[in-house]
């Protein structure tokens, strides 16, 4: 404990800056704590929403500004399948953006950017429709769209989980099935993902993507529905007799795909259209 | 190629979604630096900070962490040059700050830290020097190690060593 009048320690002083000093009652402590308390307070929609875009056309302007993002080689990819399932926030949200890096389009740009005729001005209007500003939803869903063509499923799965966060944060369920099945997908392979798995996955999306323009609200069921089909971790058995089949294995404390799927309340109608755009970080 | 290589290399195109997301996961701690400096505008600082990060990203190569202290010392240089410009006016949030803050040691024994009046911080700040409360600043929101302030104010580790022992002795001190 340090005493009032005593000079602190570098070592004392190291953990009151990083925060992790044991006495928590110092006064000295609590001032920091407050000084730290400055850089928590949230920002303002319309604040962060003029500076993104101020900030990001002033760098695209920008002599210097590289038109063309580098395509990542595989071995990276797969490095970040593995990161995004371990995911921290940062990781999380970065894990995203290999795929646009991959393809090398910057779809989540032209998401923003849809005009008339365009395939995404329909899902752009939906959401506007509903309350939902841009550099919402609508960008998680064409980032989930270009992990998965690039087999980055987990993060594809995450980015739809962030979708229908954004969309409907009140349905903590759906959240959390869509997480535990972005866990499914990381935990089954080292990256390499079978067809079938990539067929769940986009069939997820599609169908967030779908619950986005829902015109009677998000049904989050149907999300989780889709969410507990993705089982890569269960070896499809060949065919068998019927007296033959073996027991699937499921891991501890997950779902097996045929149990009852839980039931989530529907959220009322003026928390899920009139919620205004959520932050993902 | 690392998932903050990523973003960076979008960033650098312009990519709106790599700056929101750059944006969202530094803008609260810098907004705060920001206005714990006494910044009277912070959102417009704040701003023109991301603007200049912005103008240089080309310029910039290094890891999360590098990006981090950058940006930081821009938000440094921003706010030192509206405290210059502050000593030619007469009335700045940082200049009305002489009140005592009897009111501030009462709150900050809430956890709800963000509840805490920002004005009774900066009251508090406004008791240190300009270098001690660039270091402490810095260093808590920040999260800057010794080095990279050291590397942000032009000075030697053991100089911002010895201004955040003063620091927290000038803390200490109004607090008591």
């Amino acid at each position: 404990m340090q005493m009032p009048n005593e000079q602190p320690s570098d070592e004392h002083i190291e953990k009151l800056l990083r925060g992790s000093a044991s006495e928590t009652s110092n006064d000295v402590d609590q001032a920091l704590r407050a000084i730290r308390g400055l850089g928590r307070r949230p920002l303002a929609d319309d604040v962060v929403e003029r500076h993104v875009s101020m900030i990001a056309g002033e760098a695209a302007r920008s002599p210097r500004s590289d038109p063309e993002p580098v395509l990542a080689p595989k071995t990276t990819r797969r490095r970040v399948v593995v990161n995004a399932v371990l995911s921290s926030l940062l990781v999380k949200v970065m894990a995203a953006a290999v795929a646009v890096a991959a393809v090398g389009t910057g779809v989540g740009i032209a998401a923003d950017a849809s005009v008339p005729g365009e395939a995404l001005h329909g899902l752009d209007r939906a959401l506007e429709r509903a309350g939902i500003g841009a550099g919402g939803a609508i960008e998680r869903i064409e980032e989930a769209r270009s992990l998965v063509a690039v087999d980055l499923l987990p993060a594809a799965v995450e980015s739809a989980a962030l979708a229908a966060d954004v969309t409907a944060p009140d349905n903590a369920e759906a959240v959390a099935a869509l997480e535990a099945a972005a866990s499914r997908v990381g935990g089954s392979t080292d990256g390499e993902h079978s067809a079938l798995t990539r067929e769940q996955v986009a069939a997820l999306v599609d169908e967030i993507a779908t619950q986005l323009q829902n015109e009677d609200g998000f049904d989050a069921q149907a999300v989780v529905d889709r969410a507990l089909m993705i089982r890569p971790d269960v070896e499809l058995p060949a065919p068998v007799p019927q007296d033959q089949v073996p027991p699937v294995s499921v891991p501890p404390g997950d779902v097996p795909p045929n149990s009852p799927v839980p039931t989530i309340p529907d959220a009322p109608p003026s928390e899920t259209t009139g919620a205004p755009p959520q932050s993902d970080s | 190629m690392t998932p903050f290589d990523s973003v960076l290399t979008a960033a650098q195109a312009g990519a709106e979604w790599a700056w929101e997301r750059l944006y969202r996961e530094l803008s609260p701690p810098v907004r705060g630096y920001l206005i714990a400096h006494g910044a009277a505008d912070p959102d417009d600082l704040l701003g023109e900070v991301w603007l200049q990060v912005a103008r240089n990203i080309g310029t910039f190569t290094g890891d999360a962490a590098g990006f981090r202290s950058w940006v930081f010392l821009v938000a440094h240089h921003r706010v030192t040059d509206e405290r210059r410009r502050r000593t030619r006016r007469p009335q700045s949030p940082l200049d009305e700050a002489a009140e005592d803050w009897a009111g501030f040691a009462a709150s900050a024994e809430d956890d709800a830290l963000v509840s805490i009046d920002a004005q009774q911080v900066v009251r508090l700040l406004a008791r240190l020097t300009p270098e001690q409360r660039d270091v402490l600043t810095l260093r808590v929101l920040g999260d800057l190690t010794v080095e990279q302030v050291a590397h942000a104010l032009g000075k030697r580790p053991g100089a911002v060593k010895a201004l955040q022992r003063r620091g927290i002795r000038a803390l200490r001190k109004v607090i008591e």
